[in-house]
């Protein structure tokens, strides 16, 4: 019977396009943090998928603000890390 | 698109819709669903709930009011229709002709599902009024082309696209 719902890999593609001209403003440096920042939550995407939330850019949002503070976290455990050492 | 939703009792609106028309239409939904509980039947596939939750803003209290229901050959559009009870809510047919337009079927056997749909259009519009929305068939065929004014003769109002702007040829030279 087919789709009733575009899938989630689809509304991702939907969101990244509606952010074209967005994207083409930015610096090249913005350009590939922000590239950078939707391949993140591409890697989430199957979780996103069962989610099945009503509005998935909210869920590729957190998606995103996931991977940054995972980021955060081993950024963290090096600093402190590193602050053993010099004790 | 304001035009699209103004939905009363008694009558059902004809919109005859381009491609790419759907989506401003579906995101402007939640005006209907916040006067109450709407009914949406679906022929062509056409109801993306992403468009219509962002249109909403994700609040649930109106999405949980629409109702959908879809079909997928003329027979299941019909059957919908007649299982459809008659409530107190406005009713969205979208993309009603596209099952229709399907030649597999006989057209004389078309012809009498869609003058039974268009039978139950009217009980259902009763209540709270309706507004059904069509493509131009892509073949037009001769029983395509009637199947629209079909609709279009029963329908209180049409809403047609506009014309396409008539672009200038430029001045030939030779």
């Amino acid at each position: 019977m087919g789709r009733t719902l575009p899938s989630i890999t689809q509304a991702f593609l939907i969101e990244q396009d509606s952010f074209g001209r967005f994207r083409r403003a930015l610096r090249r440096s913005d350009q590939v943090a922000l590239d950078d920042l939707f391949s993140s939550a591409r890697q989430h995407l199957a979780a996103a998928q069962f989610a099945a939330h009503a509005l998935p850019f909210e869920v590729f949002l957190l998606s995103m603000l996931l991977e940054e503070h995972k980021e955060v976290m081993r950024l963290r455990g090096q600093v402190d890390e590193l602050l053993e050492r010099l004790k | 698109m304001d035009e699209f939703l103004d939905v009363r009792p008694g009558k059902w609106t004809l919109l005859v819709l381009l491609r790419g028309m759907h989506a401003p239409l579906l995101s402007n939904l939640h005006r209907l669903a916040e006067r109450g509980p709407l009914t949406v039947l679906d022929g062509g596939n056409r109801f993306n709930a992403y468009l219509v939750a962002r249109g909403a803003r994700g609040r649930s209290e109106l999405l949980e009011r629409i109702t959908v229901s879809r079909a997928f050959t003329c027979y299941q559009m019909l059957s919908l229709l007649e299982t459809t009870l008659s409530l107190p809510a406005p009713i969205l047919v979208l993309d009603l002709l596209n099952t229709f337009y399907d030649e597999s079927v006989r057209v004389h056997e078309r012809h009498r599902l869609l003058e039974s749909c268009i039978t139950h259009l009217d009980r259902l519009s009763r209540p709270a009024g309706g507004a059904v929305t069509v493509h131009p068939p892509v073949v037009p065929s001769p029983a395509a082309i009637e199947f629209v004014q079909m609709l279009q003769s029963h329908a209180a109002d049409t809403w047609l696209p506009p014309p396409a702007p008539v672009v200038p040829l430029p001045t030939r030279l030779f």
